[in-house]
């Protein structure tokens, strides 16, 4: 404490001082204040010797706070830490008191330990903290010392460096060390333009430094010449095209220079030198060099040393011709013979003349001081100047000459002349794509620039056929204006009229790539007035840059992601495919951002245009500019992928297109990930138009979403069919599991290797690491796909192992389907795979099929199958051949019991039901099945039709696969099918349930859902398992179960003598029986719920009846579902409308009711008209959206009573119940026709839609459904036929001309 | 101080062992302060801004008195005022008038045993 040995106490109450200071007497000195303002006063005077202040919250003239404030405002919190004191601290004062500085609190009463604590801690803390303040200090001092050496030896640096790089740049410039000042002169003719420039032109904010920072880099201008050799840079002669080429080159090559310069960072100085040694020879009009800039893309810097460089040029000696007065030189800058330079630069630049003219005498070099070579550089001055201005500036210069001298300057001008013409042609040069001139005075043609061959495959004789050769690619809309333009007497007005060039922006097509947009500017030149040659350059541009393109790009592009709408897509893609997209293979990819509407609602329409923005890029990027990349509605993109040359490439787009969709977003604070669902069709398979190929992918992209999203989908015609077939049964595959499950799923398209076409399917790929599975795993495993497809011997081996595994807990083992393809494995290899399993895990094979597909039977010889199928069964396995059809099989098989099970192709299935094969040929086939004894497995989701064709044939021994493609415990299995759909019984079922005791039941059901009993007969005792009391809330019977029964609170009354019946029947010998019986479960609620019960008979040794084993599940929810899905399967599936069946249905029934036979009913037929233009330019999402639509409005006319159905695509039926008199129904029909009138904008054209209703009466026009149709529809065409857009009665002679 | 003083003053509700180390046992000075205690003036003027119905006043007094009675160990009158200042801050006025004739008595209580008590 050697300074600071002060202790400030403020406080009102004397007491509290008192306290205080005896508190701290022997450790520091007092000082003590009463109120705040002595305090400050104090503290201000004291600050050095003060090492705390405590501070008294309430005070009565100043408080603590403000003392405090005032406090912090001297600077005094800073250095001296500061403690408030009070009874009582509320959260307004302490956060004003740390608000204010205060370091500590200290409540009263006093804790006198605490407080001295917590000071002298305090105290010390600060301590440091001055002293560490005190040494950043000083650090910082010497720091600024260093940095200003720094500064001082940087400075130093850059003089050399200046010094260095003006030597260079004269040594470069003349290859000598001792002459030219050009580099001082370039220097300082910069330094005064410039600081003209900032002057006049402030927007170019040129500061002090940055005018002193371009004067130095001004000397690196032409350091790229150090490059060029000395026979070009220094020939005494104006420079060959090649040598001028190689010339100008010196400004990319100073660049090149200074990138290898190692300077210590690419800082404002390196910026500057590099913009001016590129830039210092680009012009005001883009006719200069290296980069063609035009205007203010040149930087400034490079603009004034430009400048500076012509003037100095012109007016000093070069190797190839000697300087020029200053008022030519002025005079040929002013008119544009150096270049244009902007007007505002050469406001500034007359500012400056008469410095230039004295800087340029006092720094002129010496040879050119030499007065004897005034005329020379006359002479020399003329030779520079162009044809252009030759007339204007050069004559009045040879005006003066004698005749010796002005037969010398004639002659170079026509060498001049000869040369201005090749140096023209450069302007094309710079530019990247065709370059052609047309001499149209010999009919020749000439390629500048570009592999014209390459592009037409056939080289023009003259102007006549390369225009029509151009033309001939041009785009459509833009050949009109091509032609025009090239037109000759066109470019001829254009000359007269004093046209330097003519422009065109229009899109060309190349090879057999899409359009692109060129700019061609055609340079005439002239002779006599006469035009003699052409210039011809056609240069790739964006179509943003296009002349037309604002408006065109409006119309044809998204507003937000700049990427093409639909409109222009269906265009460019219909017109490909029609062209020379023809005979490719393209495909169409759908994508739709899932659940973009939540992400919208999460965050902002802002950040969703950001999203949105994003994917934009991220599909750019992605796809070649070969692709056609749209945004077709919100969320929605499509990417027309052209020319795929095969189908790995084409599955490797589509995958990495999936993947890199996958992005995260952050949101405030939260992160938003989004996924995709992508629907892919393949042109030609898919459709040959736009519209097929979209609706198709839309399709695609429809399924991935409602199975579960974030997947891409390859559509095909399976697909479809067996949506449209079985809406629900497509859609339960995947939604709720996949999410669950984590295993990989794969929704890679298979590929038929000899058709390189694409079979979509989702299977479920075993996990790639080598694991067992256990048996919940296996369960899990096989409700999650709809095929195991097992891949590999290992996946088979891990499969087996898990089995194996199981085997240890369970005595017998489910029945297990393996289903395997062994494409590119033999069957000996896999048997002996299995041999070597089976040696070291001894599996009790007896449940197992190995199901082999019909594409390995056909591979193998019969002798091979025979072998294979005996190996097979001395394992104790079962075989099962998969994906039968009558295409390929060799029916003797089964009749050898080759195979145990067999289970049909789908394309088998589909034939039975379309009844393609004749009955005989089936028959002869199930016969073989039933007599051969082998068990036929059909997929669990077919219809009853196929079952009841099997049957019809005599086949009874028949189980189910599909989506449980495992056979697992009886039990389990039952639970599973409780939850998911009623079930045959499966083959093994009574064998099964035989094989258990009732000490398996008690132990299986322990946790399970639902109710088990066994019936012993003999002596009438009953065993329930233990859930029984778990659910129905009461103890169970022990026997006379009958009676039990008839008296069963929980049964509803009306199902129990059902229950009874089923139970009596089994008791009486009944193999089984089922029945479904509502039932309270209290465990559940108490309300009656659906449940199944399933009774088996057990037969004793003599073929008795011994017992019965009962089974109860609940299948309320399923029960309900089903009930749903049958609802659902009633509505047409877009608008939810009754479809055409059940519609049929409704009326039929209703008119077989009372009200309905003796009633009055119209029933009217409502067809858009023209809707498939809708379709058709509109596409299907609109178009649906339209339909949903008018859904809804219809139902807004009619009474909930009525029925409405639809019927077709654009096609509704409604049916008036019970009408009064038909006088309402004109009304009705007109207010119809009201609704349907729509005009919908598609681009340029308007699609107009209206609505033709036809009407007919029950029980006038018709008896039932069909009639009253039909008759409808008469009435229907016939006012389509007169006109649309309006009603008609049915009425016989409608009928009669119909007929006629 | 005698351990008789001492006991005396503890039957009374005051902590004197810690108020003598609060003032470093500093007997005299704790007397000091303690004997002069009737003459302050926070009481009065609490009182006085309280029955003014001068919330905020009445606020900062009593926390000043708060200090006062707490640093003097006077413990009863010490939990008087700081339940009282709850009820004040709360707006609970009718608590507020009962704890604030509680006070009133401890006070009295104090100021007679001070004025009884002569070291």
């Amino acid at each position: 404490m050697a300074n600071r040995d002060t202790i400030l106490i403020v406080d009102d109450i004397e007491m509290n001082r008192a306290i205080l200071s005896e508190l701290f007497k022997d450790k520091y000195r007092i000082l003590e204040a009463d109120n705040g303002y002595d305090a400050v006063a104090i503290a201000d005077e004291n600050n050095d010797k003060i090492a705390v202040i405590l501070l008294d919250m309430i005070m009565p003239k100043k408080d603590g706070v403000e003392t405090l404030r005032e406090l912090k405002d001297f600077g005094i919190t800073n250095i001296i830490p500061t403690v408030l004191m009070s009874a009582e601290f509320n959260d307004e004062s302490l956060f004003n008191g740390h608000e204010y500085g205060a370091c500590d609190i200290i409540e009263k009463p006093f804790d006198p330990h605490a407080v001295l604590r917590r000071i002298d801690n305090l105290v010390e803390l600060y301590e440091q903290k001055n002293k560490l303040e005190t040494l950043l200090k000083k650090q910082a001092t010497y720091l600024m010392q260093q940095n200003e050496k720094i500064h001082q030896q940087q400075s130093t640096i850059n003089n050399m460096n200046n010094t260095m790089l003006d030597t260079l740049s004269t040594v470069i410039e003349y290859r000598d060390v001792e002459s030219g000042k050009h580099v001082h002169r370039i220097r300082k003719f910069t330094e005064i333009l410039l600081r003209v420039v900032a002057e006049r032109c402030p927007e170019y904010n040129l500061t002090e430094s940055k005018i002193n920072l371009i004067v130095s880099a001004s000397s690196t201008h032409d350091i790229g010449k150090i490059a060029i050799p000395d026979a070009i840079l220094l020939a005494p002669r104006r420079l060959t095209y090649d040598e001028f080429r190689i010339m100008k080159e010196h400004t990319t090559k100073g660049c090149e220079i200074l990138n290898l310069l190692d300077l210590q960072e690419k800082n404002e100085y390196f910026q500057y030198c590099y913009n001016i040694c590129r830039y210092h020879h680009e012009k005001w009009d883009g006719m200069g060099y290296p980069d063609g800039l035009q205007g203010d893309d040149i930087p400034i810097c490079a603009q004034v040393v430009s400048v500076a460089d012509c003037y100095d040029a012109l007016t000093s000696d070069r190797p190839y011709k000697a300087g020029i007065p200053h008022k030519q030189a002025v005079e040929m800058i002013k008119n544009g013979a150096c270049g244009v330079f902007s007007e505002k630069l050469m406001e500034c630049f007359n500012l400056v003349l008469p410095q230039f003219e004295e800087l340029a005498r006092i720094y002129a070099d010496k040879a050119h001081i030499d007065k004897n070579n005034q005329t020379k550089g006359s002479i020399k001055a003329a030779d520079n100047m162009t044809k252009r201005n030759f007339s204007d500036t050069a004559m009045s210069i040879y005006a003066n000459m004698g005749r010796e001298e002005l037969i010398k300057a004639l002659d170079r001008q026509k060498q001049v002349a000869k040369e201005t013409h090749e140096r023209d042609c450069q302007i094309f040069y710079r530019i990247n794509d065709i370059v052609f001139e047309c001499d149209l005075k010999h009919d020749n043609f000439y390629v500048r620039k570009g592999n014209w061959e390459k592009m037409y495959n056939y080289f023009p004789k003259n102007y006549t056929e390369a225009v029509t050769m151009m033309s001939s690619s041009c785009h459509a809309d833009d050949v009109v204006a091509f032609k025009k333009i090239f037109r000759l007497s066109n470019v001829q007005r254009a000359v007269d009229k004093g046209k330097e060039k003519l422009e065109f922006d229009g899109r060309f097509i190349i090879g057999k790539k899409a359009y692109r947009w060129y700019r061609c500017i055609v340079i005439p030149f002239c002779e006599d007035g006469k035009l003699r040659k052409l210039y011809c350059c056609a240069s790739k541009i964006s179509e943003k840059n296009s002349k037309n393109g604002d408006d065109r790009y409006n119309v044809q592009h998204d507003n937000l992601t700049g990427l093409w709408n639909v409109n222009y897509l269906r265009k460019a893609v219909d017109d490909y495919l029609t062209h020379s997209g023809k005979d490719g293979m393209h495909i169409l990819i759908n994508i739709d951002i899932d659940d973009f509407k939540a992400l919208n609602s999460a965050t902002n329409t802002t950040f969703g245009d950001e999203v949105l923005c994003k994917v934009a890029e991220k599909l750019k990027e992605h796809f070649e500019t070969n692709s056609l990349i749209a945004r077709i509605g919100s969320d929605n993109f499509v990417i027309f992928l052209r020319d795929c040359l095969d189908v790995k490439e084409l599955l490797n787009a589509v995958e990495e297109l999936y993947k890199s969709m996958h992005m995260s977003f952050d949101y405030l604070l939260s992160k938003h990930n989004i996924s995709v669902s992508i629907g892919v069709a393949q042109y030609p398979n898919d459709g040959t138009n736009f519209t097929e190929l979209m609706n198709n992918a839309d399709f695609a992209t429809e399924m991935s979403k409602l199975r579960g999203k974030d997947m891409y989908l390859f559509y095909n015609k399976e697909m479809r069919k067996s949506f449209e077939e079985n809406p629900s049964l497509s859609l339960i595959s995947n939604e709720e599991r996949v999410n669950i499950y984590d295993f990989k799923r794969v929704f890679s398209p298979l590929i038929d290797s000899e058709t390189e076409s694409i079979i979509s399917y989702d299977y479920l790929e075993l996990p790639s690491t080598d694991i067992t599975y256990t048996f919940n795993e296996l369960c899990e495993m096989v409700s999650v796909a709809d095929n195991i497809t097992v891949l590999g011997l290992n996946s088979i081996k891990r499969l087996l192992l898990g089995l194996y595994e199981l085997q240890k807990d369970c005595d017998i083992l489910p029945e297990i389907s393996l289903y395997t393809m062994f494409k590119g494995i033999d069957a000996p290899v896999l048997l002996k795979n299995i041999e070597n399993f089976l040696s070291e895990h001894p599996l009790n094979c007896r449940n197992i099929t190995i199901n082999i597909t019909q594409d390995m039977l056909n591979t193998m010889s019969h002798r091979e199958l025979v072998n294979f199928s005996s190996a097979i069964h001395s394992f104790g396995f079962k075989l099962g051949l998969f994906g039968f059809g009558l295409e390929y099989i060799n029916i003797k098989c089964f009749s050898e019991k080759l195979f145990d099970s067999v289970s049909f192709s789908a394309s088998f299935i589909s034939g039975i039901i379309d009844g393609y094969y004749p009955n005989k040929l089936l028959k002869f086939v199930f016969d073989y099945f039933t007599s051969s004894g082998v068990s036929i497995i059909l997929p669990y989701n077919l219809s009853s039709a196929i079952i009841e064709t099997v049957k019809k044939f005599g086949c009874n021994k028949f189980a189910y696969h599909s989506s449980k493609l495992l056979n697992l415990d009886a039990f389990r299995m039952e639970r599973e099918l409780t939850k998911t759909m009623p079930k045959a019984p499966m083959i093994c079922h009574e064998k099964y349930e035989l094989a258990l005791t009732t000490n398996m039941y008690s132990e299986i059901f322990k946790d399970m859902k639902f109710v088990l009993f066994r019936w012993q007969l003999s002596n009438d005792a009953v065993w329930f398992s233990d859930s029984f009391k778990e659910i129905y809330g009461i103890e169970p019977p022990t026997e006379n179960p009958i009676e039990y029964i008839k008296n069963c609170e929980f049964i509803y009354p009306e199902d129990r003598q059902k229950y009874l019946n089923k139970l009596l029947a089994v008791r009486a010998g009944y193999h089984d029986a089922e029945c479904f019986v509502r039932i309270i479960k209290k465990s559940i609620s108490d309300n009656y719920r659906w449940s199944k019960l399933r009774f088996t008979c057990i037969f004793n040794e003599q073929g008795l009846p011994d017992s019965v084993i009962g089974f109860e599940s609940d299948i309320d929810d399923e029960r309900r579902e089903h009930q749903n899905m049958k609802n659902m399967l009633k509505h047409d599936f877009l608008t939810q409308l009754l479809n055409k069946d059940n519609l049929k249905y409704e009326i039929d029934d209703f008119l077989q009711t009372v009200e309905g036979e003796r009633g009055i009913h119209a029933f009217m037929i409502v067809d858009i008209d023209n809707f498939k233009n809708v379709y058709d330019q509109m596409g299907q999402i609109f178009a649906d959206a339209v339909l949903k639509d008018i859904t809804k409005r219809l139902k807004k006319l009619f009474r909930e009573y009525d029925l409405i159905g639809r019927v077709g695509r654009d096609q509704f039926v409604i049916f008036i119940k019970c009408l009064e008199s038909n006088d309402i129904l004109p009304k009705r029909a007109e207010s119809i026709c009201n609704i349907l009138k729509q005009d919908f904008e598609s681009g340029d054209n308007l699609i107009s839609v209206s609505g033709s209703v036809g009407i007919s009466i029950y029980p006038h026009d018709g008896a039932n459904f069909d009639e009253l149709y039909s008759n409808s529809k008469i009435a229907l065409f016939s006012i389509k036929h007169k006109g649309k857009n309006s009603w008609l009665f049915y009425n016989q002679e409608l009928s009669d001309d119909e007929e006629e | 101080m005698t351990k008789e003083n001492k006991a005396f003053f503890r039957e009374n509700n005051i902590d004197i062992d810690m108020a003598l180390e609060r003032f470093s046992e500093n007997e005299e000075l704790y007397l000091k302060y303690f004997n002069s205690f009737p003459e302050d003036n926070t009481y009065t003027n609490f009182i006085n801004s309280f029955k003014a119905d001068k919330l905020w006043q009445s606020q900062n007094l009593l926390i000043t008195f708060m200090a006062i009675v707490g640093n003097l160990s006077f413990t009863d009158l010490y939990n008087d005022s700081r339940e009282l200042l709850k009820k004040i801050k709360n707006n609970s006025v009718s608590d507020a008038i009962i704890l604030f004739e509680k006070l009133k008595d401890d006070y009295s209580n104090i100021i007679d045993f001070i004025e009884n008590f002569n070291i």
